[in-house]
């Protein structure tokens, strides 16, 4: 039996040069990286293109006290918002003037207060926004709080000790195990990127999976292969393309997810120079470091998938018989994504345990694991043994399947003649 | 007599393949002695791909054994394809590369130094210029070219070639023929496939027919051409002389000074018989294997099926 070195090292080559010469993979990796940079700079140009805006609201009342403590309360308690809504709150005393104003659209919005006969205070908003609006969400959450301050006063609590009533009350978390990594301030942002990555991580598997079978089926059409099986083992042509297509579409995701990780960094000081202010560089908190043991489990998941994906990749005879041939790999990966997405929820729960140590699935499940919760040391060796021994044991099936497949030339894709090809083959 | 053969470079016995109710090939017995050029005769659909993809391990066969170079074609078809040099039928090669990186490519995974191929792309008129250039930018025949170069280019001991002119034009044909002679004269082995007799005739030492499966004959193609009838035609000045007792001569016709007649086997005989001054014109048209096969298989159809 011939060794995999140097044959695999040479189709590998040839295949990345071939693969990441092309106009296209420059073309979509260009664009890709500005979508990777755009995405997390969205939010400041939302901002930007909003953040000029003034909510103009007018409030009239035909009691002059009512009027004034409203323009006052509702004032300080919107301005107080810190979702960056500028407000103008005006008291007007004309309000057929101001009702043709809000129709017109000089004003968003006027606020009628009365008071009602039980001394409830009622409000009456006449707009042109829609329901869903934000700005009148706000106004409308601020009015309850007016209101209840009002009723407090009316019950006859002093209303400098009103205001303490709102204050919000001490909740301290104290976590079981002190070195556990989610903290109550960073859960939200671990939990955000432990999601990135479950998503990042099944594009990469699928995409880069069906180019590696793409490519397969391609020079199996085009018979290439024929020359190529002369020269070269099947285990030596299999290991070489998956290196080869699996490096260029490796390629392809760093530029894009650094791109996404410079935009992200970028984020607080674009904001800052835009908007004049910092923004909320939302995963600033996350430590980024701890997902290094994870690029371990990523590539090796990611050779897993692409070395059985060309394996089935083979079976195919033409391009379109490809999606077919692949498609138990699909479901082994929306198995391992979709567990993914509950464990988000339950990160301490045994399954996830259990199924971040399996190789299909601990490319998706670790991460979840290592941002939300703990791994100890003896589940990352079973994880990464395992991960190696799946990996050796694909190559060896993959190898197979690929000898026969290779050259059986416009026969239907069937599992049954691939068992058999697997048990026969050499 | 069998001892004193050299081993055989190929041996089938039985060779048998069935892909489900088709019978591709069917009890195929032959040998490929070590220096000669076996041709593979027979038309498309016939077997001829299916008994090279076997005896280079691409197919395992139903039933029968065949061994290659005294290595075992379903046990040791990874050493087999590495000594062997191989030029599939209808090849393709990657459009994005020049057909130099082509050649280095193949030449690199096969692993053997490309000692042949400055000679081979001299010989087959493929220049510096011509390599750089992509493969997506190749005719047929420039394709063909590379996959010849790439199948002789580290000098295997045998080369098994699928239809090795398709797409050459006349002249390269001419040059691919002596390039066998070369090859065979330095005693090389070569096991090729065609659908076309006087190629076969041409460069052959032994000729296998093969029709649906079946091996028809197996023959020295000196023996078959030496054993065919020729078409002779001769003018004489003044009348024509009898020779109807020539050795081998029959269906004598006369017409005035012009005469034919059909030659079976050597023509010394008749050559010395018909010396004469009174001889203006003389006309043998070349022996061809396909009346050959006809002759040795007439009433059988299968050897009509077999094109010139």
């Amino acid at each position: 039996m011939s060794g995999l070195f140097p044959n695999a090292w040479t189709v590998a080559r040839r295949e990345y040069r071939q693969r990441v010469q092309t106009r296209t993979f420059l073309i979509v990796t260009a664009v890709l990286a500005l979508v990777g940079v755009g995405i997390p700079l969205l939010p400041v140009a939302v901002r930007l293109i909003a953040g000029d805006e003034t909510t103009a609201v007018a409030i009239h009342s035909t009691d002059p006290v009512v009027q004034s403590q409203t323009v006052v309360a509702l004032g300080a308690i919107l301005h107080g918002d810190s979702d960056g809504t500028r407000w103008e709150i005006t008291a007007v005393g004309d309000a057929a003037a101001a009702d043709v104003r809000v129709r017109d659209g000089d004003l968003d919005g006027l606020l009628t207060v009365s008071r009602a006969g039980d001394g409830e205070l009622a409000f009456d908003m006449l707009t042109e926004a829609g329901p869903s609006s934000q700005w009148l969400f706000a106004v409308r959450q601020a009015t309850t709080q007016l209101s209840i301050g009002d009723r407090l006063v009316r019950a006859g609590i002093d209303p400098t000790a009103a205001g303490g009533i709102f204050a919000p009350t001490p909740f301290e978390v104290t976590p079981v195990d002190p070195d556990a990594k989610s903290p109550e301030e960073t859960y939200g942002a671990a939990y955000m990127m432990a999601m990135i990555m479950v998503v990042l991580t099944f594009m990469a598997v699928l995409t880069y999976g069906q180019w590696v079978a793409g490519s397969v089926a391609e020079e199996k059409s085009s018979r290439v292969m024929e020359l190529l099986i002369t020269a070269a083992t099947p285990r030596q042509l299999l290991s070489g393309k998956v290196l080869g297509t699996g490096a260029a579409g490796l390629t392809q995701y760093a530029v894009v997810v650094a791109a996404a990780a410079g935009g992200f960094a970028l984020e607080g000081l674009v904001a800052e120079r835009v908007l004049g202010d910092g923004g909320s560089a939302s995963l600033e908190s996350v430590n980024l470091w701890v997902l290094a043991p994870f690029g371990v489990f990523f590539v090796g998941g990611f050779l897993l998938y692409a070395t059985l994906y060309a394996g089935l990749g083979s079976m195919a005879s033409r391009q379109e018989d490809v999606q077919m041939a692949t498609g138990p790999m699909l479901m082994v990966g929306m198995v391992g994504y979709f567990a993914a997405f509950i464990g988000l929820n339950t990160p301490e729960a045994q399954w996830v345990q259990v199924a971040s140590l399996i190789p299909f699935f601990s490319p998706y499940v670790l991460p979840i694991r290592m941002l939300l919760a703990s791994i100890e040391p003896w589940e990352w060796l079973v994880a990464g043994g395992l991960m190696v021994a799946f990996l050796f044991g694909a190559l060896w099936v993959a190898a197979r399947i690929y000898s026969a497949g290779v050259l059986l030339y416009g026969q239907r894709v069937n599992f049954r003649a691939m068992w058999r090809a697997v048990r026969v083959n050499r | 007599m069998e001892d004193q053969q050299p081993a055989a470079v190929i041996h089938t016995t039985g060779l048998t393949k069935h892909y489900g109710k088709v019978q591709a090939l069917v009890d195929l017995t032959l040998d490929v002695r070590p220096g000669e050029i076996f041709g593979f005769l027979g038309p498309n659909g016939s077997g001829k791909s299916t008994m090279i993809r076997t005896l280079l391990g691409f197919l395992h066969p139903t039933s029968g054994s065949a061994s290659v170079l005294g290595l075992d074609i379903v046990d040791d078809s990874v050493e087999i394809r590495r000594r062997t040099g191989y030029l599939p039928g209808g090849i393709a090669l990657y459009d994005s590369l020049s057909g130099a990186d082509a050649l280095d490519y193949l030449n690199d995974l096969q692993g053997t130094p490309a000692v042949r191929r400055e000679e081979l792309c001299e010989r087959l008129q493929m220049p510096a210029s011509v390599l750089r250039r992509k493969v997506r930018d190749y005719s047929r025949g420039m394709r063909q070219k590379i996959g010849v170069i790439q199948a002789l280019q580290h000098d295997p001991v045998l080369a098994i070639l699928d239809e090795p002119t398709e797409g050459l034009d006349p002249l390269m044909q001419q040059a691919f023929y002596s390039l066998m002679d070369d090859l065979r004269d330095q005693g090389r082995t070569t096991f090729l496939s065609s659908h076309v007799l006087p190629e076969v005739e041409r460069i052959c030492d032994r000729v296998a027919i093969i029709r649906s499966g079946h091996l028809m004959a197996l023959q020295n193609v000196d023996d078959l051409l030496a054993r065919r009838k020729r078409r002779v035609s001769l003018r004489w000045r003044g009348a024509a002389p009898e020779l109807s007792g020539i050795p081998g001569l029959a269906d004598v016709k006369t017409d005035g000074d012009r005469m034919t007649a059909t030659l079976l086997g050597d023509v010394s005989g008749f050559v010395r018989a018909i010396a004469s001054p009174s001889l203006v014109d003389l006309t043998i048209e070349p022996a061809r294997l396909e009346e050959a096969f006809l002759e040795y298989y007439a009433g059988d159809d299968a050897s009509e099926e077999v094109r010139g």
